[in-house]
């Protein structure tokens, strides 16, 4: 071991900046690849400074240990019957999980990577360095043990497939990520990936569902995201001293926008994937917390605080669009979900038996009156025999922001939107459509960024898609009738309470 | 903080944590953490880390040499002292404790206030 302290020599072996004579600042770090917002001479970037240190030997070191540790407890509990024991719907939540997050994770490592060579200061790229090392581990680890679940599920294969389909969450998955981190510049990328969206919100997905998932009883996916969090210590810190300058140089503005708009973009996908796993696909009896209970104390009250810290204020919709979505809008997604389940890579968990809803009514008062009588329709239909009615003929409007479905009749419904109206831009002669104000209003920031990308369901009307018809959609989107979702318990919900199935037909 | 302003509570007898070991407590409504050294020095922190308010608890705890690595994000702390080690910079809320009669008392401060220290971005 070395025989100095790691704080006697950490910053002199660390910090390797250096004046350029050879070529001018904007050669070395392009305005596209790092933006400085204004922020010159490059020197102003050298306080860049993260709190939680750490050495190249023992980065190696901690990495083997924790890499030893998981794929022992995935080799043993390979040769067990834990998957087959698991609860459908939790099984839907893991599948949905890589699907949406192992090729993502490979993708971070394209960011990290940008600002390992254009961050602007040493100790930056140091640090995204290990990011890199960071997103390549879970984007292998998270192919790996859904690969050796292949047998026991043939949709795990959709943790490697997803983000290369056409599938409608996964361009939601790739418009967002491309946003974020894959074509986005070092310093937008410290704040918006590592700021906003890890340091906010992956603690919601992998803390709150590790917790989930160890009262579930899956051992493999708790110990997987719980190790993966580890890692976040290093690089999610790349944001705050990001921040810090930025506010130092009285750019607080620049900050406030980038977390802004990223905040909102992150809200709705968390929304789609940790939402509807949390409150309907997590069985009851091991279910820890609601989802809006999760997004309280993770988001609403530690990511308020950090805000606050760096002299940032909560968005300017926080009180009036996202603390009130945080009632309605996963459950709109999840009927959504639920009523198209063909177009996706897991069985949806419809998770409304009579103990459940009793359940999502205490968690959310009025959900019976609001969300619980499209779930006793469809319940009807189920218990009829007719499943048809349970099942699209069409497809839905979908943002241009967020490729998610548009649910605002679902939200003017539950009395929390004054119009169930989607949100109507026009931009250079198109007409592009918003789930939301914020959605609307972060195309409205840079519309160049944004104008030439087609929804799904811009593709279907325009031809793209052929035929154009919901068998060829969902051709198109990569999914055989064998990957397509069903309702993950052959509709025993809709039955549960009852005497006997169709007891309740009349 | 004085010592009259402090509100005592019984938190368990000494014989039920073994030098080497900690707690995890909820007192006075507050997650507590309270450690017995090796050489017998009892101690009482804050039960969540700094950083992101996950519980210690959970954390890797190496009681020959008295650190603490919480479970979340690796942070490491000197529970000697409550001191942070990585990052440095940071520490633990200290509650002052005592032993009477074989009982170990943690003392919360009576000042309305929930006691522990924030440093995420430090």
């Amino acid at each position: 071991m070395p025989a100095l302290r790691r704080s006697e020599w950490y910053d002199l072996a660390r910090d390797l900046n250096w004046n350029l004579s050879y070529v001018t600042e904007d050669e070395a770090f392009p305005e596209v690849m790092s933006n400085n917002y204004g922020i010159t001479p490059n020197e102003k970037w050298w306080a860049w400074d993260e709190p939680y240190k750490v050495s190249y030997r023992e980065y190696v070191h901690n990495q083997y240990g924790k890499d030893a540790s998981v794929y022992s407890v995935n080799s043993v509990i390979a040769r067990s019957r834990m998957f087959e024991e698991l609860d459908p719907g939790w099984k839907s939540a893991i599948v949905a999980h890589y699907g949406a997050i192992a090729v993502p994770e490979y993708l971070a490592g394209l960011g990290e990577s940008r600002m390992g060579r254009f961050g602007r200061a040493a100790a930056w790229r140091n640090m995204a360095l290990f990011g890199t090392l960071d997103e390549t581990r879970h984007g292998q680890i998270q192919t790996y043990f859904p690969y050796t679940l292949l047998d026991k599920e043939p949709r795990m294969d959709w943790a490697h497939k997803a983000l290369h389909t056409n599938e409608w969450g996964a361009i939601a998955a790739r418009h967002l990520f491309d946003d974020m981190f894959t074509a986005n510049d070092a310093v937008s990328t410290a704040i918006q990936l590592t700021f906003t969206f890890e340091t906010g919100f992956t603690n919601l997905q992998f803390l709150g569902m590790a917790a989930d998932a160890m009262e579930v009883g899956d051992l493999d996916f708790g110990a997987l995201i719980s190790s993966i969090q580890t890692d976040e210590s290093r690089h999610a810190q790349q944001g705050e001293p990001t921040v810090r300058i930025l506010v130092e140089n009285g750019y607080a503005d620049v900050a406030q926008r980038l977390v802004d708009h990223m905040f909102w973009r992150s809200w709705h996908v968390f929304a789609l994937l940790t939402g509807l796993s949390m409150d309907y696909y997590t069985p009851l009896e091991h279910r820890s917390h609601s989802f809006k209970e999760f997004m309280q104390e993770w988001i609403v009250k530690q990511f308020l605080d950090q805000f606050r810290d760096f002299g940032l204020e909560p968005s300017w919709y926080w009180e009036s669009h996202f603390l009130p979505e945080l009632d309605w809008y996963h459950h709109a997604l999840h009927l959504g979900v639920w009523f198209w389940r063909p177009t996706v890579w897991w069985n949806p968990d419809a998770g409304v038996s009579p103990a459940e809803r009793e359940w999502l009514e205490e968690k959310y008062p009025g959900w019976n009156d609001t969300f619980g009588v499209y779930w006793d329709t469809i319940g009807d239909n189920i218990r009829r025999g007719e499943e048809t009615k349970t099942l699209p003929e069409t497809f839905p409007m979908v943002c241009n922001m967020c490729q998610i479905p548009v649910v605002t009749p679902a939200g003017f419904r539950a009395g929390k939107l004054e119009s169930p109206e989607p949100h109507i831009h026009i931009h250079e002669g198109r007409q592009y459509v918003f789930c939301s104000e914020p959605c609307k209003w972060i195309f409205q920031l840079n519309p160049s960024r944004f104008a030439g990308h087609t929804s799904v369901v811009d593709r279907f009307l325009g031809g793209e898609i052929q035929p154009p018809t919901i068998p060829g959609a969902l051709e198109w989107m990569g999914l055989s009738p064998e990957e397509m979702g069903q309702d993950a318990t052959n509709y025993a919900w809709a039955y549960e309470g009852l005497e006997a199935p169709g007891a309740a037909a009349s | 903080m004085t010592v009259a302003s402090l509100a005592w509570h019984e938190a368990f007898a000494i014989d039920e944590l073994w030098e080497g070991d900690f707690l995890d407590l909820e007192i006075d409504g507050e997650p507590v953490l309270v450690v017995h050294l090796i050489g017998g020095a009892i101690k009482a922190y804050q039960g969540v880390c700094p950083h992101q308010e996950v519980m210690l608890a959970d954390g890797d705890w190496d009681e020959d040499t008295g650190v603490l690595v919480c479970g979340g994000h690796r942070w490491e702390f000197d529970m000697s002292s409550g001191v942070g080690i990585n990052p440095a910079g940071c520490a633990l809320y200290e509650y002052p404790t005592k032993v009477d009669d074989g009982v170990v008392f943690v003392g919360v401060p009576e000042d309305g206030e929930r006691h522990y220290n924030r440093c995420p971005g430090s």
